[in-house]
């Protein structure tokens, strides 16, 4: 087990380095000037350039941005006066993580509820009803769900707030909209793994016991159908990341989405470097956890890494 | 009427040989495994409906600018959001400009990134998971680590990057996708092929003397064809959602030419005043998507050897 730990922090550690490096490459290869729409003059640029450092030859910026990137330091903002990148972080993150973390809580647990209802209505009116829901899921781009609900729901029966996050109310729209494609996902793996479980021997042992069915779906087939949902947990919260860029700009939650187009729109190079690096680092960090979840929750893997 | 016989003699007898090779003679033509899969999935009606769907989508792509007398890029300050009526079909857009015409002319260029960067895609991805599972050792480790570093940076992150540093256009559009999309088919390739590549046949072709390369090209993918084309649905409409989802944040294609996500882009900003200018667009990109998902599903369950 802790071989495999280590195996897996030293993959990690090592993508954290390859985005930094081919991020802040391609960065320096953008077309155009980050201070091309201010009027200065030759001084006040050259000022400006050594102030930034990008004065000085591209190994020394990149070894002093590495330096600062170890103690946490993502630099400042070419656009944003005297803001420190941690600054705009610190204030615009929790947004994203509060919409973040409601999607991914709803999208998995109702998805798992339905994959399951799907797959013990085997054959009937409810299993279509799931399939249904799961199969407009994954077709509906989430700006379109987002644009329809805020239509639908929040300006022609006035039921939800159109946007804005200041309360319970007005995050019931943003987190239905980013998790519709998850759920569906999320429903329609958990049916096929419910499916599969279902002939195992070991669920006809569990019958053969005089279990009641309750407890065999419960103990038995929900336990062991649910490993390849953890399995795509990382790609989920890769999918609903980028699902923010667009939910946070339909409804105006002051989340990070914003900052981040509109950095690459301004291009702001630190700004993009850094919360490209940031969001890098999250995602490998919440791949890392789920790997090493998957280890503990199936006896199998955990077995082979004993062995060696 | 005679009397019923109620004896029997030899004469009214005669002896039927047993003919061994009549016996293994096929009554009805065989079918290959292509013919079984069309003859199933003829059967599946959603499938079919669906294939249909999309067939008169690229119909409309490939005529539909033409049967209106407007350009796509015409504006006409004269007639600006105008509803849909006799003679603009689908209304005009804030620019006057007429939406049949922009609709269809968006879906040539949606449908072409899809399929193209879907083909591309599958076509690396074989390829690479061919080579990889085949050769094994080295190689393998190689492709393996390097997979296992992309796959934890971003899809969507990686293609905004590209989009900032190439410029905007179609074929960006596609390096863009093509980038990090032949990952997932690498994969599903190698998978299989690490299954293949003990059985028989290939012992056979490496013992007559076959190279690697024909062995891969010519004995191991086409028996992972079926994997990759219901791979290659799945991904044409993964493709069309992220082209969609990247003009729509303003880094795809751009004005005036047209895209489903472009025109989903601007009706969102005027949805208000004028739904109908992100309803078509939306439903356009939803029953695409739908109906390849849902064809995609159909030759899945087709093409699977194992429910023949």
């Amino acid at each position: 087990m802790t071989r495999y730990i280590l195996q897996r922090l030293a993959i990690s550690l090592v993508t954290i380095w390859v985005l930094v490096t081919v991020v802040f490459v391609l960065v320096r290869c953008l077309p155009g000037d980050p201070f091309a729409s201010e009027k200065l003059t030759p001084e006040i640029r050259a000022n400006m350039e050594r102030y930034y450092g990008f004065d000085q030859p591209l190994s020394v910026q990149y070894a002093k941005y590495l330096k600062n990137l170890l103690r946490g330091d993502l630099g400042m903002s070419l656009k944003y006066q005297n803001m420190p990148i941690n600054q705009i972080i610190q204030n615009s993150f929790p947004y994203s993580a509060d919409l973040g973390i409601r999607t991914i809580l709803f999208a998995t647990f109702t998805g798992i509820f339905l994959g399951v209802v799907a797959a013990l209505n085997r054959g009937r009116p409810l299993e279509y009803l799931c399939i249904f829901v799961a199969v407009v899921g994954i077709s509906l781009p989430d700006f379109i769900t987002g644009s329809l609900l805020q239509y639908l729901l929040g300006q022609k029966l006035r039921l939800f707030p159109v946007a804005l996050w200041k309360g319970f109310s007005y995050t019931v729209l943003p987190t239905f909209a980013l998790s519709f494609y998850t759920l569906a996902m999320v429903s329609r793996i958990m049916r096929t793994s419910m499916l599969d479980v279902t002939g195992q021997d070991y669920i006809r042992t569990a019958r053969a016991k005089g279990l009641s069915p309750f407890k065999i779906v419960w103990r038995h087939q929900i336990r062991n159908a649910i490993l390849p949902v953890v399995t795509i947990l990382g790609p989920i919260t890769a999918a609903i990341l980028t699902g923010t860029f667009v939910i946070e700009s339909i409804y105006a939650i002051p989340g990070m989405g914003k900052f981040y187009v509109l950095g690459v729109q301004n291009l702001d190079y630190t700004m993009i470097l850094s919360l490209t690096v940031f969001y890098g680092v999250f995602l490998i960090a919440a791949n890392f956890v789920v790997d090493i979840l998957y280890g503990f929750i199936d006896p199998r893997i955990r077995l082979a890494g004993n062995k060696r | 009427m005679t009397e019923p016989t109620t004896s029997f003699d030899d004469a009214l007898f005669s002896r039927v040989e047993r003919d061994a090779s009549a016996l293994e003679a096929i009554h009805r033509p065989s079918l290959t495994y292509w013919q079984d899969a069309w003859y199933k999935i003829k059967k599946n009606r959603v499938a079919m409906l669906s294939l249909g769907i999309i067939a008169l989508c690229v119909l409309m792509a490939a005529v539909g600018p033409s049967m209106t007398p407007f350009d796509y890029t015409a504006t006409d300050a004269t007639h600006i959001d105008e509803p849909p009526g006799g003679t603009h079909w689908f209304g005009t857009d804030s620019l006057g400009r007429d939406l049949w015409a922009r609709v269809w002319m968006g879906a040539r260029v949606s449908l072409l990134i899809g399929f193209l960067a879907a083909v591309i895609n599958s076509c690396i991805g074989a390829c690479v998971g061919g080579i990889a599972g085949y050769l094994g050792g080295r190689v393998d480790m190689f492709f393996m680590r390097l997979i296992d570093v992309l796959y934890a940076i971003p899809y969507m992150i990686v293609a905004i990057l590209a989009m900032v540093v190439l410029d905007t256009g179609m074929h960006t559009l596609v390096i863009a996708l093509v980038l990090v999309g032949w990952i997932k088919s690498a994969r599903l390739v190698r998978g299989q092929v690490l299954q293949l590549k003990h059985q028989e046949f290939v012992l056979a072709a490496r013992k007559l003397g076959a190279s690697d390369a024909r062995i891969i090209y010519r004995h191991l993918l086409p028996n992972t064809l079926g994997l990759i084309i219901t791979d290659l649905t799945m991904a044409v409409p993964y493709a069309i959602f992220a082209e969609a989802f990247l003009s729509y944040i303003g880094l795809g294609i751009q004005p005036p030419e047209a895209s489903w996500g472009l025109l989903a882009r601007y009706g969102a900003q005027n949805f208000r005043v004028c739904p109908y200018q992100l309803f078509i667009p939306a439903a356009c990109i939803s029953l695409t998507m739908l109906s390849l998902n849902l064809f995609g599903d159909g030759l899945r369950d087709a093409l699977d050897p194992r429910v023949r």
